[in-house]
């Protein structure tokens, strides 16, 4: 019996020195990573600022090539159940959007709106950077704003909250992520989110911005974390409106509490139906990030239609404009909840974000951001935490994730405000503006 | 002491029970499924079958379109890394494939080939099956065979082992799989693996062969399974080109002891290699199933730009003829000039015209959705306890099994033949061993 007894002691302190020594050698294998990225990024040479005039790359002839192929297009019509179609994105919506884009949309708008705002470029490292640069008032200066915006978007997404903050006297900064809008898709492999958050963080430095707001969604959150976590004494704040699941103990004591008693756990439905039942959240993961791991593995060879032919770009780009922000309601057939998500969206700002799309040939170099994250980073965004920076969260109902504060308490431990609101999804900036704005502004008070 | 033993007895016990019911649970899930299925395909109705010409849906204008929209096309240069291509299937060779489209392919051969085959259509259930159908000799009429394609090929894979096969007297019925070549997709959801199997077995019987061989690779295999776990009293043997994964306490022990003794457990290269390392295993897995992980969930959602436009297409459906006919690290440029010389590019070239003139390349990757809703569980859990079966092994194919795994899911194995080389597409890229294979497996049995 006290020989068992030993045996199964010293069984488990075997155990627990090995777990001990992997945490240990991943903890320095993290730093070394780190490390090697903010050497890379030190070494990258100052180069010029340029304007830039988006006119010069959204060209009138481009978007009637575009609309010529419309008319051409070759799409069979779906199943007899056209409402329905399990399959993806219906046939009906492709064809509302090609009419749209051929018949009513007004093409001059994009470039109109867009050049509202002052442009730029300039070199770094592997990228060669697009970014809005709007200079604010004297008093707001100490607190510039970064806005990053994710996948598939463009710089489109702010177009409307910008004017709100630059007129509060902000000073706002918004890169293209590369790939997507006018910065061009690096033309070597390895430029992955944590790259392109060393990236962003020097383009701030340029600029003369030593402690900045960070703001982002989708990608933009995920490399705004990154950059928290690599530069800290650089970020006053970061406000994410996509959270991000991290797995441990938070999640499991939640889960299993939440089983028996969700509204002790639960604030929102949302946050409840995240989880549960958890019988089928593998299969609810299955459904969702489905078009993560293609795109983790194979971007060019299912993207060469969507640069050669709108229907291909609408068809998949242009879905999720729609899809992103509805709300999924799966009593609702397929094609009801797209429509929800057009009167959510607009379907000007679809076509303004699918012209971008189209005249910069960008659709297939945008979905290697996937491969390169998952070829590169995913350890590192794994393992992050935030313990002190300040952060927000807020969460939209038809957005993607939805983890209540405490599960959020895993990665950022310093969260300073975590607001709902009863409207918006995955672009809030675009159909719920008022109240991302209303979060980033009243945020950026309690930090100052 | 004593009463910690009975309560971790009785937790034994208890868990034993509840597995041994859980089990019993869902062998009576899939009993009632294939008598479901089974019930389904007894109340199709029998419809005529129409003589079909090719010709009348393999259009010089619509070949013309293509090559026009080629000549138009944008294809945005990849990296600065000419060796490399990390991200899918390379420019280079989406170019390369559109320019002899335009310059050199010659379509009316596409048709001169498909019409010394003989071609009907019939609607089972909810499918207006097209099938090549070439009677044999008198003395081969006990042992005619069903040719199954998959995803994404068409009945072009067959077109130099139809001869080969007619010349030494088989009688051969080779079906369009749904959504492909001339078999329209279906118009309603729920056609699945399963379906087409009862289909497939209804066809059969209708033209007056009650026994039969099944042969198969990709998708075709997998219909060959069910079609022989619903139907076994039909099928005379089954000859897969395409072996399916089954995890089983054979696959574990064999996992374990090749790990330190390899050469004990398994035959060749690509066999070790599937297994092994063990800790990449999930990392392989998750770059070979990217595709069938998408094309089970958003199949429509990817597909529309391969309908609309050719280099679409190019870049999607070309690249598998390509890249399953190579051992597959697609990173690599050389990769794939390799595979185009396995594949041919005429061949590349024919499947794709089939493809853009029938406009199914967005339907055809439908198949894995309704597979993974519908038969997943039938499939994983099909044995093949007494019909006699033949695995042909290719070096280049994308599942490797050795015979013992194999055994988990077929326990009459007749014929387990390798060869070195040929790939996913062998009726294309080694034809007399896959048509050597199926004759002499069929010798066997007679």
């Amino acid at each position: 019996m006290f020989c068992c007894s030993t045996l199964v002691g010293g069984f488990l302190l075997l155990i627990i020195s090995i777990v001990l020594l992997a945490k240990r050698r991943k903890s320095l294998r993290l730093k070394k990573l780190v490390d090697a990225l903010k050497d890379k990024a030190n070494s990258w040479d100052k180069s010029e600022i340029i304007e830039f005039d988006p006119r010069t790359k959204m060209l009138e002839v481009d978007f009637n090539e575009m609309t010529d192929r419309l008319k051409k297009r070759i799409i069979i019509p779906n199943l007899v159940e056209p409402e329905n179609s399990p399959y993806g994105t219906p046939a009906t919506y492709v064809n509302l959007v090609a009419d749209y884009l051929t018949n009513s949309f007004n093409f001059s708008m994009v470039n109109n709106v867009l050049c509202q705002f002052k442009h730029f470029k300039t070199v770094i490292g592997d990228i060669n950077l697009h970014f809005i640069h709007m200079v604010g008032s004297e008093e707001k200066k100490s607190t510039p704003i970064m806005l990053l915006h994710g996948w598939p978007s463009t710089v489109w997404e702010f177009h409307k909250s910008i004017p709100m903050l630059v007129e509060q006297g902000y000073t706002v900064v918004i890169p293209s992520l590369p790939g997507l809008g006018f910065t061009e898709p690096p033309n070597v492999t390895g430029v992955s989110p944590a790259v392109m958050a060393c990236a962003y963080h020097k383009l701030m430095l340029q600029l003369g911005y030593k402690r900045f707001v960070i703001h982002g969604g989708d990608w933009g959150s995920i490399i705004g974390s990154l950059m928290t976590y690599m530069y800290p004494e650089s970020i006053i704040g970061l406000h994410n409106t996509m959270n991000q699941v991290k797995f441990g103990w938070r999640q499991i004591l939640q889960t299993l509490v939440g089983a028996v008693f969700p509204s002790l756990v639960y604030t929102t439905a949302k946050e409840k139906g995240f989880m549960h039942p958890v019988s089928k959240f593998g299969q609810r993961l299955y459904q969702k990030f489905a078009y993560f791991h293609v795109q983790s593995v194979l971007p060019d060879s299912y993207g060469y239609g969507m640069v050669d032919s709108p229907v291909g770009l609408i068809g998949w780009i242009g879905s999720c404009y729609a899809m992103a922000s509805s709300s999924k309601d799966t009593t609702k057939s397929a094609m009801a909840n797209i429509e929800d998500g057009i009167k959510c969206f607009g379907l000007d700002n679809i076509c303004a974000m699918i012209s971008i799309f189209w005249s910069v040939r960008s659709a297939q170099a945008s979905m290697r951001i996937y491969h390169e994250f998952y070829s590169n980073d995913t350890e590192l965004l794994s393992s992050l935490c935030i313990p002190n920076v300040p952060v927000a969260i807020s969460n939209f109902p038809n957005e993607g994730i939805h983890l209540t504060r405490f599960a959020t308490g895993a990665i950022f431990n310093n969260i300073k405000q975590y607001n709902y609101h009863t409207h918006g999804g995955h672009f809030s900036h675009i159909d719920n503006t008022k109240a991302v704005v209303g979060d980033l502004t009243s945020f950026i008070q309690k930090i100052k | 002491m004593f009463c910690c033993l009975t309560l971790i007895g009785g937790l034994v016990l208890f868990i034993i029970f509840i597995v041994f019911l859980a089990k019993r649970k869902k062998s009576l899930r899939i009993q009632n499924r294939v008598n479901t299925l089974k019930d389904k395909a007894n109340s199709w109705d029998e419809s005529e079958v129409i003589e079909f010409n090719p010709r009348t849906k393999l259009l010089e204008d619509d070949f013309n379109e293509m090559t026009d929209r080629l000549k138009k096309r944008i294809v945005v240069p990849n990296l600065d890394e000419p060796q490399n291509s990390p991200y899918g299937t390379p420019a280079t060779y989406v170019n390369m494939v559109a320019d002899h489209m335009t310059n050199s392919f010659d379509f009316s051969m596409v048709n001169n080939v498909l019409c010394q085959f003989k071609h009907f259509k019939t609607v089972i259930g909810d499918i207006n099956l097209h099938f090549i159908h070439m009677v044999g000799s008198e003395e081969k009429k006990s042992t005619p065979i069903m040719l199954l394609h998959g995803w994404p090929s068409t009945v072009w894979e067959f077109h130099k082992s139809i001869p080969m096969l007619v010349e030494e007297g088989y009688t051969i019925i080779a079906p369009s799989l749904p959504g492909h070549g001339f078999t329209e997709p279906p118009s309603v959801t729920g056609v699945t693996p399963a379906v087409m199997a009862c289909a497939y077995h209804k066809l059969m019987i209708q033209l007056g062969y009650k026994r039969f061989i099944v042969h198969g690779g990709d998708w075709g295999a997998i219909i060959g399974s069910l079609m022989t776990y619903m139907y076994p009293e039909s099928v005379i043997g089954l000859h897969n080109t395409m072996n399916h994964f089954k995890l089983g306490w054979r696959q574990i022990l064999q996992t374990l002891v090749g790990a330190v003794f390899p050469s004990l457990v398994y035959t060749t290269e690509e066999e070790k290699r599937f297994m092994h390392p063990m800790f990449k295993f999930s990392e392989r897995m998750y770059r070979k199933f990217a595709y069938f992980h998408v094309q089970s969930v958003l199949p429509d959602s990817y597909g529309y730009g391969m309908v609309d436009s050719p280099v679409g297409l190019i870049g999607w459906i070309g690249s598998r003829f390509v890249l399953w006919s190579t051992n597959g690290y697609d990173t690599v440029l050389e990769m794939w000039r390799e595979g185009v010389q396995n594949f041919g590019i005429e061949n590349i070239c024919s499947n794709l015209a089939i493809f853009w003139t029938q406009k199914n390349a967005l339907s055809s990757m439908r198949i894995y959705h309704e597979f993974y809703w519908n038969d997943k569980e039938l499939f994983s859990n099909l044995t093949i306890p007494n019909v006699p079966v033949a695995i042909s092994n290719f070096p280049n194919e994308i599942i490797h099994l050795t015979k013992f795994a194999s055994w988990t899911t077929f326990k009459n194995i007749k014929q387990f033949n390798y060869h070195t080389h040929g790939g996913h597409f062998s009726h294309i890229d080694n034809t007399e061993a896959v048509v050597g294979d199926l004759t002499s497996f069929i010798q066997k049995l007679q």
